[in-house]
């Protein structure tokens, strides 16, 4: 059995009718919904832009650099976009699919917050500088570190090798709030 | 001088996806057109992939090579087009019927149009404004840089974690960059807002020649644009999942218009949107393959044998083939393996779990249930319960199709995503953004193809395709 042609004129007005009702909406209800994606995204994409910025200051800009960039809850949220401003920096992706990121937990796992592994992925990677953004983990096993600032450490590669503990082995180059 | 060469590459888009279905006779110009520049908008970078991989040329960025190619691929178009001279059946026919039409209708179609022109506006505004979208399409956009920077290279992503995901949108933004000139991110959110007008206009041209009205074929891009908000935000928001939603959704309409033309080439040109669809997304095979099955399940036992048999198998499998056997054989090649399901048994078993399940359903419910941004779902119920009394194939094919796509992300929750984005049930909305042009398109079966009351009208239209009852 088909559809009844008396039902089809109805039909046919409401939806005309809901869609003129939604193109007039849209003029009122698609500002405010810009307005706060822009909220969200600009103050981020800002911050990313000086981080980008500092790095630069502070790191060789070419392929050689290999970088472990730990930014802290977000995961890979504007990782991409880091990257995106650092190329040709070598970023070494510290997750993957069988590691994940969202929600940030990979935080939480011992890779992160135990020298040893730490110290593992460093020289696995040829890793030459870590920057640490908003407070990892990580930055526990490192004493004199405060909470709440950003860091750019390199690599003493030297001590690295010959085993020597964390705190000698990433040398901090510049910290900033 | 942007815009020259922003035209330049549609035309050069077009010409790609006209050669591909010039055998398909059966469409008109302005459907071969547009669903040219939608095939073209994927088979030209997978062609560019190839070519890549096999001469290690540099195709992209400022090298003699890539200059020659762009030069080459220009004239090659004006020459297809040379030769095919669509333009040599225009007729002014067209415009004389629609000149016809009551003037009830002709308001109500200019009614229509005007909410299109504001969809349009808000589109054009939106993407005007750095608004960023989330880590996977900042990745599309790094990767096309990547490979703008890299001469087009295809191995240049293997060492990222993301290094499954198909190259297709990257290629497509990473030729637009060496048309027009430079890096830009604005230019990857044109592209999509281009790529779904042409979905759109095909979609519009499909449903003409199935011969739905021009009313009801307007009410159907209508409902589509404003079914979801999202459709709207999407396009300058997650550009990089436009394309897929694009293609895959024109794929499906070519197969909804087999249940009324019963052309097997309609199932052909789907076929070749179905498997191009696969070099934009990491599940695109997955999808593609649920899609066909459930086509098959909905065609009339009968046809479904002659639909089996090899005369039509083969050419079928060679087009939809290709991109998957080469995509695959790419990833296999390099040993690139990212996605895939990370979830043991234990996990799952948690997941399966009734207290995590509500969480689940609650998070997912609340996104469909959502009616002011997704009003398109009331339609959805509504063509549930038209199920029960009015009945077609082709509608029952869409719908089935529209809630497989949940189920599918559903079960995705629960064997692939990660448990935060499981509770939360992220990336509903794009699911939806796919859905929703189904909705639309089996909305305008239901109201816009049913065949007229009495003999006269009967005879009148009697050049109209009608649909199959069970």
């Amino acid at each position: 059995m088909i559809m009844k042609q008396r039902w089809i004129l109805p039909i046919t007005f409401v939806a005309i009718l809901w869609i003129i009702y939604s193109a007039i909406a849209s003029f009122f209800t698609i500002g405010p919904l810009e307005q706060q994606s822009l909220a969200q995204s600009l103050p981020a994409d800002h911050a990313d832009k000086n981080v980008a910025r500092i790095i630069r200051l502070h790191v060789p800009v070419n392929a050689k650099t290999t970088l472990l960039y730990l930014n802290g809850i977000d995961g890979g949220d504007n990782y991409y976009r880091m990257r995106y401003f650092l190329y040709p920096i070598h970023f070494i992706d510290y997750w993957s699919w069988q590691h994940p990121n969202a929600g940030g937990y990979v935080w939480n796992t011992p890779r992160f917050s135990e020298a040893k592994s730490l110290r593992h992925i460093l020289l696995k990677n040829h890793i030459t500088y870590v920057v640490a953004v908003r407070d990892p983990k990580m930055m526990r096993l490192l004493p004199t570190k405060r909470a709440n600032q950003q860091y750019i450490f390199r690599v003493n590669q030297h001590a690295l090798r010959y085993g020597q503990p964390l705190f000698t082995v990433l040398q901090q180059v510049v910290a900033w709030k | 001088m942007n815009l020259i060469f922003g035209g330049l590459l549609i035309i050069v888009i077009i010409s790609a996806g006209w050669l591909t279905i010039l055998p398909m006779r059966h469409i008109g110009l302005s459907e071969r057109t547009a669903t040219s520049f939608v095939i073209g908008a994927v088979a030209l970078p997978f062609v560019l992939f190839l070519l890549r991989s096999i001469t290690h040329l540099p195709i992209f960025g400022e090298t003699t090579s890539a200059y020659v190619l762009v030069i080459l691929l220009v004239i090659l178009s004006i020459i297809l087009f040379w030769i095919t001279r669509p333009w040599r059946n225009l007729s002014m026919q067209a415009i004389r019927t629609s000149l016809k039409t009551p003037l009830g209708t002709q308001i109500l179609i200019a009614a229509i149009s005007c909410t299109i022109i504001v969809f349009y506006y808000q589109v054009v505004q939106g993407l005007q404004k750095p608004i960023f979208g989330w880590d996977e399409y900042s990745f599309w956009l790094y990767a096309a840089k990547l490979i703008y920077l890299n001469h087009g290279s295809t191995t240049v992503m293997l060492h990222d974690a993301y290094n499954t995901y198909p190259l297709g949108f990257p290629f497509l933004v990473a030729l637009a960059y060496q048309f027009t000139g430079g890096i830009h991110i604005v230019t990857a959110k044109w592209l999509s807002a281009i790529l779904t007008t042409f979905m759109l206009i095909a979609m519009f041209s499909l449903l003409r020649r199935l011969g739905v009205k021009s009313l009801f074929a307007l009410l159907a891009i209508a409902v589509t644009v404003w079914g979801s908000r999202i459709f709207l935000w999407y396009n300058f928001l997650a550009f990089g999942e436009m394309s897929y939603v694009d293609t895959y959704v024109l794929g499906v309409f070519y197969l909804s218009a087999w249940f009324y033309t019963k052309e097997q080439k309609d199932l052909l040109i789907a076929g070749l949107l179905l498997g191009l669809t696969c070099f934009l997304r990491v599940d695109g095979i997955y999808i593609t393959l649920f899609t066909l099955v459930l086509f098959l399940l909905c065609v009339p036992h009968k046809e479904r044998k002659k639909l089996l048999k090899g005369h039509f198998v083969v050419p079928f499998a060679a087009l939809l083939l290709p991109p998957i056997i080469i995509w695959e054989g790419f990833k296999i090649f390099f040993h690139a393996h990212g996605w895939t399901t990370r979830i043991n048994l234990t996990e799952l078993s948690f997941r399966l779990q009734p207290s995590f399940l509500q969480i689940m359903w609650q998070a997912i419910w609340h996104t469909i249930s959502n009616v002011t941004i997704y009003p398109i779902m009331v339609v959805l119920v509504c063509l549930l319960l038209f199920q029960i009394v009015y009945r077609t194939r082709a509608i029952t094919f869409l719908t089935l199709l529209s809630i497989t796509q949940i189920v599918y992300l559903f079960v995705a929750y629960l064997t692939v995503f990660s448990r935060f984005e499981a509770m939360h049930a992220s990336s509903m909305d794009r699911y939806l953004l796919r859905i929703d042009p189904l909705i639309a398109v089996a909305f305008i079966f239901l109201i816009g193809l049913t065949p007229p009351r009495n003999k006269d009208n009967a005879k009148e239209n009697n050049n109209r395709a009608y649909p199959t009852h069970r």
